[in-house]
């Protein structure tokens, strides 16, 4: 069967522990495209990642990628899968005991048979595309949080993976890091013919590279899509909460803080 | 208050059965060989060779009381020269055996619980996940391969020590003479009924003391708190296993 959809989820709903996350949630997304998952904190985007990378299991609905139904799939078919998705974890993951070498080279040497010259040369390149070929021997206990995320976004790649997870990519990024972070990311995926879904905050950063982009809203039920489409087509809709997320509004339909009875009721009188 | 006690028994059971299915994808893993070599000698290194200090200089004071104490009870029968007797039955039967595994638990069982708990709360395991490691063949099973091998030679190691204690005490110190020392010993201990069974006492307390360990570690909750209790757990539910395990195989081994 011909597939043009990298990931296609239907009807999924996700709880936590009686808790509903994501309700009857659809999407679909298309190979080769840069597609944003956006909204606010605690929304469920990084729960939506691990649930297209079958890191966690939905409660209802099917989560097909790359034409495999995540949900109704064998442990070891799972991992194969996995070996042609790369995923960028929000603190980046690192093995605390190897050096940032052995960290870009570990799926390579797990999954690869390359003898040890191209091995060395692999893992340089990949590091130099994240500008930290100089930090190759240094532990991750010797780097900063943004260097280590882009010592795991060298592991996430080496592989050259067909579709790229990133969760947070540019979050705790200095302003010259962030700029660079999110044209690799538009240059990897465009080189690798990949697919890449990243959820963040960023909006500059996201809307300058990606093709599509998603809202998401949280709702009683669970997150719920509030708009998608092209950058341009986000920044014209006038939906309140839309406006409000992406030109950081205080005021407007989005609280900031936690649902919670009056605060008059917990002072004490007088 | 009875809903209570029948949630935190459910959650009692459920841990039980998670701890079993971990054992028997551990033994799967074990018997097909799924792991690599290099990473399972790195795990005896690190788990065995490194504990090595610990055990050696606990066989060794294990073995200077033990001299001590039975030569100031034989003493009063007249039979010192069954001394070498004595400590080689008491560190190949029971002590050895029972204190190395205490002690590696100890040392190398929390060391294993707190570095499982801290890479699963640092997201190492999903990480491996998702780049398509299985992290109980690639993680736990090297680990509860190099645990399971170290052990018993520790436990050996810690009554080869020992005897060597007692000997200091009895026949250099106190002047036991050595013919006897040795002779008694060898004569008196049997290599199926005493030694074997303490070997096979100490691989089984390998078994039970790596997979407590890795258990907790991998159930352990990802915060400072989890790993903290994961590890206390640890060496609790280690003692008490080594202890009852131990009086068990007694019971079986040695009652002719």
């Amino acid at each position: 069967m011909y597939q043009t959809d990298k990931v296609s989820i239907t009807n999924l709903t996700f709880s936590y522990q009686g808790k509903p996350i994501i309700d009857n949630f659809n999407l679909s997304i298309q190979k080769g495209t840069v597609v944003a998952i956006m909204g606010g904190s605690g929304v469920g985007k990084t729960t939506l990642l691990r649930l297209i990378s079958g890191l966690k299991k939905p409660t209802k609905g099917k989560v097909s990628v790359m034409g495999s139904d995540l949900t109704n799939i064998s442990n070891e078919k799972l991992l194969e899968i996995r070996k042609k998705i790369g995923f960028l974890f929000q603190f980046g993951a690192l093995f605390t005991d190897l050096s940032c070498f052995e960290n870009v080279a570990f799926p390579a040497r797990e999954h690869l048979n390359l003898p040890n010259g191209l091995l060395n040369d692999l893992v340089l390149l990949k590091l130099e595309s994240v500008g930290l070929r100089g930090a190759a021997d240094l532990m991750p206990s010797e780097i900063s949080g943004g260097m280590a995320r882009r010592v795991a976004l060298a592991r996430a790649t080496v592989l050259d993976p067909d579709l790229i997870l990133y969760d947070e990519p540019f979050a705790g990024l200095d302003p010259i890091s962030l700029g660079i972070t999110a044209n690799l990311i538009r240059k990897l995926n465009d080189s690798l013919r990949a697919t890449s879904i990243i959820v963040t905050h960023d909006v500059p950063e996201t809307f300058a590279i990606a093709d599509k982009v998603i809202l998401l809203a949280s709702r009683p039920s669970g997150a719920e899509i509030i708009c998608e489409g092209t950058p341009s087509d986000i920044k014209k809709t006038d939906n309140d909460e839309v406006q409000q997320f992406i030109k950081g509004k205080l005021q407007g339909p989005v609280k900031f803080h936690y649902p919670a009875k009056e605060i008059k009721d917990f002072l004490r009188d007088g | 208050m009875v809903m209570n006690l029948i949630h935190k028994t459910v959650k009692k059971i459920n841990r039980l059965g998670d701890f079993t299915i971990l054992f028997f994808e551990l033994l799967k893993n074990t018997v097909c060989f799924r792991m690599k070599l290099n990473h399972v000698l790195q795990q005896i290194k690190f788990l065995g060779n490194n504990s090595m200090a610990i055990i050696i200089v606990s066989g060794l004071f294990v073995g200077l009381v033990l001299g001590l104490q039975g030569y100031y009870t034989l003493r009063r029968y007249g039979s010192e020269e069954a001394l070498g007797l004595l400590v080689c039955l008491s560190l190949v039967r029971e002590l050895g055996p029972v204190v190395a595994s205490l002690l590696f638990s100890g040392r190398a069982g929390t060391s294993l619980t707190a570095e499982i708990g801290l890479m699963r709360a640092g997201e190492q395991f999903s990480a491996l996940e998702a780049m398509g490691v299985n992290p109980v063949v690639r993680i736990l099973t090297p680990r509860f391969v190099g645990g399971v091998i170290s052990v018993p030679i520790l436990c050996a190691l810690f009554s080869a020590v020992g005897v060597l204690g007692g000997w200091l005490i009895a026949v250099v110190m106190i002047g036991v003479d050595p013919g006897a020392f040795w002779g008694q010993m060898s004569s008196g201990v049997d290599f199926y009924e005493d030694v074997l069974n303490g070997i096979t006492k100490s691989c089984i307390f390998g078994v039970a003391i790596t997979q407590i360990a890795l258990y907790m570690g991998n159930s352990a909750k990802p915060t400072p708190e989890g790993v903290s209790s994961a590890t206390t757990s640890c060496v609790v539910i280690s003692a008490f296993s080594i202890l009852g395990l131990d009086f068990i195989l007694t019971a079986f081994m040695f009652n002719n």
